[in-house]
């Protein structure tokens, strides 16, 4: 079938990306590097949560795994960051399996709970094995160890970190692009609409979840793992509430289409808050809240509620 | 310092931590606003400042710290400029808030660098961020000094750039009141400590005073983060210990309570940190149990502990009462044994900053300031270093200074010994003079 | 020796809280041919459908198809089998178009050329026109002719429709009539519906039920059928 309008649109925002960088100033490039890298990990919420139509409360523990498993190869094994990205997405992959796996054997809603105990168990995991992990200070990668290090001969830093934003973000967008017109993505959207009407002509539903799922893991796994190599610092502190409660604003912000909803929100309100930082003295949450706040009241998050609504019926 | 360390204090002081739960309480500090540093003469002159970034933890778990890091920070920078600046030039801070967040923090640095051009910047206290934001500063090349405790700096995680020059760290401390410990209270010593670095640190470095003075840690008991009952780890303090020595396990106060129901009058003695009990009221419910035990302390809260010229005038400038806490509300006691670190600090890149000729931004002003820190051996007591003389390890980029040690009577600390230098010097083979600069 | 029967439900029972919705129901199909079940309100006539599809599973009982027991067997099992379904309210994918609908009902196969038996089934229904609409600009008659084509589409031996008609105007009841009977020399189907009439007009073999039983089970001609349609419908079944 023809892909839809919106499909095509996503993939403009890498090319615009490309083309205003020259024109920042220092500082919006380096902060733009940044939520580049987690609108990665804003797409990989947005593949449960608008895809297959789960609210996971625990994304960070996907984020997490990608963090620690790229962080420690490349603290303890290699500090070449190519492989450790590979090993990174590796993790959460595996991550995001096993808890799809054990939320199906109990029942699928139970990935929104299971999710949260996986990110606090890791927290805590971290913590307790601090010797390996830094616990909650967390381990500082040597610059060898970064992807800034690996392409420094041919760019600045502030570039190489763009650039290598950039190029993950692109591979993002075109991979959601590619998935949301594909069969498998319209099986996606109609295991969220309708599961059991889905199982009815024959399909195994909780496959089909457990690969949204896993992708999700993928996607916000390689956000973790580029964090931690392009930033050269793990720490517990990713593994935590808050990291899990940022995705969920960025894509309510960003709203119902997911290949550029989640961009957007996660530019949106990362923009704002950087600007709050200066001038209301504000917290990223309150910035997000404010953002889905204004959104509710102008009717513009009614497909959030739908979805959590087919979730709740679910559920009960 | 770390995330949870502010716990109990923060629960204490009834100020509902941002961080977890959803909406982030903007807490409206606004004791001194961005450019609230900027002398008027200053401008008046057409001099140009010298910039300091401060990245502070106004929200998040570390606020109540960061409040008063930021009274401090404002005070120190108040009077640097009323008394001629910095090499004749006002000094500007620019403080922004890191969330007591490791990824928030990391922004702030790359903000103040790329977006403000500071010259230097006044760090974080809890370790997390600092140490998410020492590789980002590193790589910006802007000298960063942390004003945190932590072992980052002295044990080598960080790089050239970043230094602890206006507080000690976590087993300088301990080294120094372990030798107190094991001749004044005894020699056979239980600890009780959180299960994460911030306690490990203690273990670690505990178990090596334990050796280096012929003493016996006999039971570690290692208490797991977000716990709230304590007594089923009691019955592992074994009967015959001399000391428990206890720091930071949670909620300070169902600890002591516990504690005081599970020991009773028969107890061993008890040794603790302050960091325990910092920015919390002795008075406090059910604190009453810490009579007649004793406490580490950086500072000492109550002015009568430590009474200098200079101790005194630090109090005033950064409007504390006799008795540690805000002068403006009594019911606000301060972070006296971990505040001072941020005036300290302040004045001691005024020092370097004044010695080396620094002037610009740039990579020659920065090799000589940065050589120049790297070779100061001795910070002087006085208004600078109101908390007492340092020795400075370029080596380590690490202050050693003098520890107090405090007894709880009548529901006050009272100062019972203040420690040597020579007693908190460690080794350690971290050289980070090595590294290159550029 | 008997042929065996395409489908056979042995003693099943099914209560909710207590209530007993199917009580010791047996039942045979063959291959083909059509059975309709009529029964007021809360005779058992949608657990019946349920726990053949398998949405529903029994207390006691058990069911064959095909030879093989399906007691156990989760619907989508019983989808791959050869079993299909519509719904009482009809349900189709919002998100899709009705097209991309068609599309995953008939996508599993692997042998098939989807898109001519999309258009053809399309075209038997009267959905040419609304392919590329999204269900939400559908009456509510065109949504149910989309579930009923998806059920077509995949290919069943066995098809089983709760209340076929609700909803569906005069037109699109006789379109679909016509297509169910010529479907019914196929393959087997069971058409659950209170609307006697429509029953009767489809089928020579009735099911009435009540209260979880099946009560008669033969021609709507058949004078002691007729008398329990009677029975349940007129006097509530006393």
């Amino acid at each position: 079938m023809r892909p839809r309008p919106t499909n095509i649109a996503a993939l403009i925002i890498p090319v615009i990306l490309a083309a205003a960088y020259p024109a920042l100033p220092d500082y919006q490039k380096a902060l733009m590097s940044r939520v580049l890298i987690l609108s990665i990990y804003s797409y990989g919420y947005a593949v449960c949560f608008q895809m297959i139509g789960v609210m996971s409360l625990g994304h960070a523990a996907l984020f997490a795994a990608g963090m620690y498993g790229a962080g420690f190869y490349a603290f303890y094994v290699s500090p070449d960051p190519f492989p450790a990205l590979s090993v990174g997405v590796a993790s959460s992959v595996l991550l995001s399996m096993l808890l799809g796996v054990l939320a199906m054997r109990v029942g699928g809603h139970y990935l929104m709970i299971g999710t949260l105990l996986a990110s606090q168990t890791l927290y805590l995991a971290a913590l307790h094995f601090n010797d390996i992990t830094g616990g909650e200070q967390g381990l500082v990668l040597r610059g060898e160890a970064t992807i800034v290090r690996a392409l420094k001969p041919l760019l600045s830093e502030l570039d190489a970190r763009y650039v290598a934003s950039l190029l993950a973000l692109t591979v993002a967008v075109v991979g959601i692009t590619l998935l949301t017109s594909s069969r498998l993505g319209r099986l996606l959207l109609a295991v969220r609409d309708d599961e059991e009407k889905l199982e009815s002509l024959g399909y195994n539903t909780s496959l089909l979840k457990l690969l949204a799922f896993s992708i999700s893991g993928a996607l916000s796994g390689a956000s973790g793992s580029l964090i931690a190599l392009l930033y050269g610092y793990v720490g517990a502190g990713y593994a935590g509430v808050l990291n899990s409660v940022e995705p969920v604003l960025w894509v309510l912000v960003g709203g119902p289409y997911v290949e550029f909803g989640p961009f957007l929100g996660c530019l949106l309100v990362n923009l704002l808050a950087d600007a709050a930082r200066a001038l209301l003295r504000g917290h990223v949450l309150v910035v997000g809240a404010g953002l889905v706040a204004f959104a509710l009241a102008t009717g513009r998050l009614r497909w959030a509620y739908q979805l959590m609504a087919r979730w709740r019926s679910r559920a009960a | 310092m770390n995330r949870r360390q502010a716990l109990s204090s923060l629960l204490k002081t009834g100020i509902v931590a941002v961080g977890a739960a959803g909406l982030g309480a903007v807490t409206g500090y606004m004791a001194g606003s961005s450019f609230g540093g900027q002398s008027p003469q200053g401008r008046e002159l057409g001099v140009k400042p010298i910039k300091i970034g401060f990245q502070v933890h106004r929200t998040g778990i570390g606020a109540p710290y960061g409040f008063w890091y930021e009274r401090v920070a404002n005070a120190a920078v108040s009077y640097i400029n009323r008394t001629g600046g910095i090499s004749g030039r006002p000094v500007e801070l620019i403080a922004e808030d890191d969330e007591t967040s490791p990824a928030k923090g990391a922004q702030v640095v790359e903000r103040l660098v790329l977006a403000h051009n500071v010259d230097f910047i006044l760090g974080a206290l809890f370790s997390d961020v600092v140490l998410a934001s020492g590789p980002r500063a590193g790589e910006l090349k802007r000298p960063y000094f942390a004003v945190s405790e932590g072992t980052h700096v002295p044990f080598g995680k960080l790089n050239r750039w970043c230094f602890q020059p206006g507080i000690t760290d976590v087993p300088g401390q301990v080294t120094a009141v372990a030798k107190w410990i094991f001749e004044n209270l005894g020699n056979r010593v239980a600890m009780i400590y959180p299960d994460y670095a911030f306690g490990h640190d203690h273990r670690d470095a505990l178990t090596k005073a334990a050796e280096r003075y012929g003493a016996r840690i006999v039971e570690k008991i290692p208490i797991p983060p977000g716990e709230t009952s304590f007594t089923k780890y009691f019955t592992r303090i074994p009967r015959d210990v001399d000391v428990l020595y206890h720091v930071m396990v949670g909620d300070v106060l169902t600890f002591i309570r516990e504690l005081g129901v599970y020991l009773g009058r028969e107890r061993p003695e008890l040794f603790g940190f302050i960091d325990s009990i910092e920015a919390v009221p002795l008075s406090a419910p059910g604190l009453e149990y810490l009579e007649g035990t004793y406490f580490w302390e950086a500072f000492p809260r109550y002015a009568d502990g430590y009474d200098t010229p200079f101790a005194r005038f630090y109090r005033e400038a950064v409007g504390v009462d006799e008795s540690g806490a805000d002068k403006s509300d009594p019911s606000r006691v301060s972070a006296f044994s971990h505040m001072f670190g941020v005036w300290e600090t302040l004045f001691a890149i005024k020092e370097v900053v004044e010695q080396s000729g620094y002037s610009e931004p740039t990579r020659s002003d920065y090799e000589v300031f940065i050589k120049t820190l790297e070779s100061m051996d001795w910070f002087n007591e006085g208004l600078w270093h109101p908390q007492g003389d340092k020795l400075f390890n370029g080596r380590l980029h690490q202050s050693f200074g003098h520890q107090f040690i405090s007894l709880v009577k009548n529901g006050r600390l009272v100062v019972v010994h203040r420690t040597e230098i020579e007693d908190s010097v460690y080794e350690h083979p971290n050289d980070y003079t090595k590294q290159p600069l550029f | 020796m008997q042929p065996r029967p395409l489908l056979s439900l042995q003693s099943v029972s099914k209560s909710f809280d207590g209530v007993q919705a199917l009580a010791e129901v047996s039942l045979e199909l063959s291959d083909t041919g059509i059975l309709g079940v009529i029964g007021p309100n809360g005779a058992g006539k949608s657990t019946l459908a349920g726990v053949i599809v398998g949405s529903l599973r029994p207390d006691s009982g058990r069911i064959f198809f095909l030879g093989r027991e399906i007691t156990g067997l989760p619907m989508r099992k019983r989808a791959r089998l050869g079993i299909a379904n519509t719904h009482q309210i009809p349900r189709a994918f919002p998100s899709l178009t009705v097209y991309e609908n068609l599309e995953l009902a008939v996508l599993h196969r692997a042998d098939t050329d989807p898109r001519r038996q999309i258009l053809e089934t399309a075209e038997l229904l009267g959905l040419q026109p609304v392919l590329q609409l999204k269900p939400s600009q559908l009456s509510h008659g065109q949504i149910r002719l989309v579930e009923i084509s998806m059920a077509l589409l995949s290919q069943p031996r066995l098809l089983v429709m709760d209340e076929p008609t609700q909803g569906l105007t005069g037109l699109e009841v006789n379109t679909l009539t016509e297509a169910l009977k010529s479907l019914g020399e196929k393959i087997s189907i069971i058409v659950i519906d209170h609307r006697v009439d429509f029953v009767a007009s489809l089928s020579p073999r009735i099911a009435v039920m009540h209260r979880g039983r099946i009560l008669a089970l033969g021609s709507p001609r058949d004078s002691w059928v007729a008398e329990k349609i009677e029975e349940v419908y007129l006097r509530g079944g006393a």
